[in-house]
């Protein structure tokens, strides 16, 4: 029963921050048509930032909103130099290699600054309790704050989407930008707040991955493709679809794991990727107008 | 009359003979440094043109070619040390093992499009990663794996994997350029830019898929055996993600879809890496903003700038020189028989039923179409014509019904099998290729009667020839549709009007027995217009072909055709000769709405 429920948790905790990373991918996919590859570097980014800040002396609260603030930001440069003016080119191979570009320059100034592959740093949790345990489950603090915060975001984002001016905004420009257009939306600057919504949500898994696992630089590209292939069996198409790939992937891979032995752990995902497009084309819950064949 | 090479290919072979005669020397001066970083170039020479083939020619974007690489390398390996084959023995074999993985990516990329394969090939290469870490005993792990430099008997072991290196380089750019300069060339030029119609052309994109991944991971696989050779060592970090990064700037960067493209790609990203080593830790900040610059200002690569100023650099899509072939042969192209059988029947459609959902796109259609004669199909919006030629062309299968194409039922044929039979068709959407210029997009219309293909990697006669009479009859083609003048133009460059007429003369180009004509008037100019109705016209009396046209210009179809069918809601309200059709209530009803008696 020990097993199972830490299991589970740590498979939700995990699961949940795939599932705010594939959100963030999937809300620029749906807002601009293509995969931003230089996601896995803004998580990144947010966690060295909430580092630095809080050596600096800040609050940690105030470290982790600079972080995410900061990170939106970049995500929003990032969309005005390497998406803005390349839309002209409309070619996705040409969007694809710019984005890769910036992760590059991101992984490369972090690396720079902070050290090589292998230094790594840690950053203390935001709350520090001992397990809690109901009945026969046993819930480690860090896991039960992740899970907590995980959900709080997707309620806050989903509400946002669906409720809010600017959210509804967004969705119309990711449904049809030459329709918003016409309709007088400024879909330039709805573009940049995509940008940045889809960042917002990287930070943020950032800065809770952080305390759990240590920061090093390459710990965003594994994290963009588990994010990927959340997204992809999800469908990549829906918020929902990600949320639910992400939770999927990340119990899949803890129990994976466990039953089968760590080493992997990591390969699971690959594994689901390759088949989950080859096989379900429309992943497990995307909608009937995505075409993939 | 012999046969010359078109510019553009000249040009290159120059350039690759002055490299290889440049290089040949190298050993004889250079210190261990350089020849070492010459033959790193010369395996990047391979990988860049490799990865050419299937992302720049053929538009998959791949992101596996690293993996293949590895897998190359690892193989050789294999067959070096725990077999203990010859080494050059074993870079083949290694190159046979990575095609075999190049079968894999072929049959990912048959099933899966633009990104999503970008993502199952990350993936993949995510994957081989892991197993050349873990891969136990096959792999080594790690750590890596010590490889014993190969013996090459009377030079030393390191100019002897630079001048294979050498020699594989040369071979693969100079055969490469070749199949480039060919109907392979222009097939993948199809398959990049216009996929859906690809079918209609007798192209198998299947099979060309998997043919330019297996192609293109064996030069992969050679490339990673000499790697091994020429490190001494194997480790799971050369095939890392991030290598297949280099791989992609290599191509982006000297210009996609072009294999002289691919070699200025690799050497000066080799030079540049070599430049960048200095600045230690830096270099993944220089070369992200370098590819991020190069998108920006210059995104289709340093090819890309140089066919801008100098056009007849061009890497061509076509054997032969064009400057060189009589232009003048109008009557090339009437050397089909032509033997009226207007009694004869070319498509006979039998309760043809086709289900959208639940709409009946076509319900129960009846019809006779006569060898020879114009057969217009007209209908209001939603009336089901364009679904009657996807059905007659393989692009949709039927639910339910036969149909006859010269006798041949056609039940499920794939679109390409149709096109076999002499079926050709326009679209209703322009589809020409932007990678190929109007000649060659003309040329795609010959590829299913192409018989001495194979000849092209050597240029033999036999295929030189042949291709000759293609281009006179695709210039006669061209002459016929009167756009003679832009040969040479991109097919991007062309209006609408223009975009038509060269589809209508690549339709010509097949020597078609059917030609479907989806709406060929739409959005063309009045001059357009009838420069159309001329061209159909000559399809029927000077070729003999038989005509379906589908139109919404009613005034062209009056003039034209032979026999009208009128649709309506997927079923046949009408048939007959124009001037039958035009006073039937039931068509003025379909297209007008019933008249109410005023009076």
């Amino acid at each position: 029963m020990l097993d199972t429920s830490i299991l589970l948790v740590n498979g939700i905790a995990v699961g949940g921050l795939y599932s705010l990373l594939a959100m963030g991918l999937v809300i620029v996919f749906k807002g601009s048509g293509i995969v931003n590859f230089a996601h896995g570097a803004l998580f990144t980014i947010s966690a060295y930032a909430a580092h630095t800040l809080l050596n600096l002396g800040f609050s940690y609260f105030l470290s982790i909103l600079f972080a995410i603030i900061i990170t939106t930001l970049i995500g929003m440069i990032i969309e005005r130099t390497a998406f803005r003016p390349l839309i002209k080119t409309a070619d996705p191979l040409i969007f694809k290699g710019a984005t890769v570009a910036c992760a590059f320059i991101i992984i490369g100034l972090i690396r720079w600054r902070f050290g090589g592959l292998g230094d790594y740093l840690s950053l203390p949790p935001l709350f520090s309790f001992s397990p809690i345990i109901v009945g026969q489950f046993i819930i480690p603090s860090q896991q039960l704050i992740i899970i907590i915060c995980v959900t709080l975001i997707m309620f806050i984002f989903g509400a946002f989407f669906t409720y809010s001016g600017p959210g509804r905004l967004m969705q119309a420009v990711a449904e049809d930008s030459e329709a918003a257009k016409v309709v007088g939306i400024n879909v330039d600057i709805i573009f940049l707040w995509i940008w940045g919504a889809g960042s917002c949500l990287g930070a943020l898994a950032g800065v809770l991955m952080a305390p759990v696992t240590l920061i090093f630089p390459d710990m965003g590209l594994i994290m963009l493709i588990k994010a990927v292939a959340a997204a992809v069996v999800g469908g990549f198409d829906r918020l929902s679809g990600a949320v639910a790939g992400g939770l999927l992937l990340g119990l899949s891979e803890v129990c994976f794991g466990y039953f089968v032995g760590t080493q992997y752990q990591d390969v699971i995902g690959f594994i689901v990727i390759i088949f989950i497009l080859t096989f379900m084309p429309r992943g497990l819950f995307g909608s009937k107008n995505l075409s993939r064949v | 009359m012999k046969l010359s090479a078109p510019v553009g290919l000249k040009l290159h072979r120059y350039i690759y003979i002055i490299l290889a005669i440049f290089s040949f020397f190298i050993p004889f001066w250079a210190n261990q440094y350089i020849l070492h970083v010459a033959t790193i170039t010369f395996i990047h020479i391979l990988l860049a043109v490799s990865l050419n083939f299937v992302m720049g020619f053929a538009g998959q974007l791949t992101l596996a070619h690293v993996a293949v690489y590895g897998f190359g390398a690892y193989a050789t390996a294999n067959f070096y040390i725990v077999l203990k084959f010859p080494y050059i023995i074993s870079i083949f074999c290694g190159a046979i093992f990575a095609s075999l993985i190049g079968i894999f990516l072929g049959f990912l990329s048959s099933r899966l499009k633009q990104f999503y394969f970008g993502i199952a090939t990350l993936s993949f290469t995510m994957l081989s990663h892991w197993f050349f870490v873990h891969g136990g005993d096959i792999t080594r792990g790690a750590s890596g794996w010590f490889i014993p430099k190969p013996e090459f008997g009377f030079i030393s072991s390191h100019n002897g994997i630079f001048y294979l290196s050498l020699l594989l380089a040369f071979f693969v750019l100079w055969f490469g350029s070749n199949i480039a300069a060919g109907p392979f060339g222009r097939r993948l030029g199809a398959l990049a830019d216009i996929e859906n119609a690809c079918g209609n052309l007798g192209i198998d994109t299947k099979k060309l898929k998997y043919e330019v991944f297996i192609i293109s991971s064996f030069i992969a696989g050679l490339a990673g055996g000499l790697l091994m050779g020429i490190l001494g060592f194997a480790d799971p970090e050369s095939f890392h993600f991030v290598n297949m990064i280099v791989q992609f700037l290599m191509v982006i960067l000297g210009g996609l879809n072009s294999i002289f493209g691919g070699l200025i790609g690799a050497i000066t990203l080799t030079g540049l890496w070599e430049w960048v080593r200095e600045f230690e830790g830096l270099w993944e900040i220089v070369l992200g903003a370098i590819l991020l610059l190069l998108m920006i200002l210059a995104p289709y690569g340093l090819y890309g700038f140089l066919i801008k100023i100098l056009p007849q650099w061009r890497e061509p899509r076509h054997a032969i020189n064009t400057l060189n072939v009589n232009t003048l042969i109008p009557e090339k192209i009437n050397n089909i028989e032509n033997n009226k059988k207007i009694s004869e029947s070319s498509i006979i459609i039998e309760n043809v039923s086709k289900n959208f959902g639940g709409v009946k796109a076509l319900n129960e259609i009846n019809l006779e179409i006569k060898e020879g004669e114009i057969h217009a199909i007209i209908g209001p919006n939603g009336s089901g014509k364009s679904t009657f030629v996807d059905v007659l062309s393989g692009a949709v299968f039927f639910d339910s019904g036969t149909i006859d194409i010269f006798g041949k039922k056609t039940n499920n044929l794939k679109s390409h099998e149709i096109a076999k039979l002499g079926v050709s068709r326009t679209f209703q959407n322009f589809r020409i290729s932007s990678r190929l210029n109007v000649l060659e997009n003309v040329l795609l219309g010959s590829n299913i009667r192409q018989q001495h293909e194979s000849g092209a990697i050597i240029r033999s006669k036999k295929f030189l020839n042949e291709e000759k009479i293609l281009i006179e009859e695709a210039l006669a083609a061209l002459e016929f549709v009167g756009m003679i003048d832009f040969i040479n133009s991109k097919g991007n460059e062309l209006s609408g009007g223009q975009m038509r007429l060269v589809e209508l003369a690549r339709g010509i180009m097949s020597k078609p027995k059917i030609m479907l004509l989806d709406e060929p008037a739409a959005g063309l100019s009045l001059k357009h217009v009838e420069t159309a109705a001329k061209v159909i016209k000559k399809l029927r009396d000077e070729l003999g072909v038989t005509v379906i046209l589908v139109e919404h210009v009613l005034r062209l179809v009056m003039d034209l055709s032979d026999k009208v069918t009128v649709l309506n809601s997927g079923k046949i309200i009408a048939s007959g000769s124009p001037i039958e059709v035009k006073d039937m209530s039931v068509v003025k009803e379909a297209y007008l709405g019933k008249r109410k008696n005023v009076i």
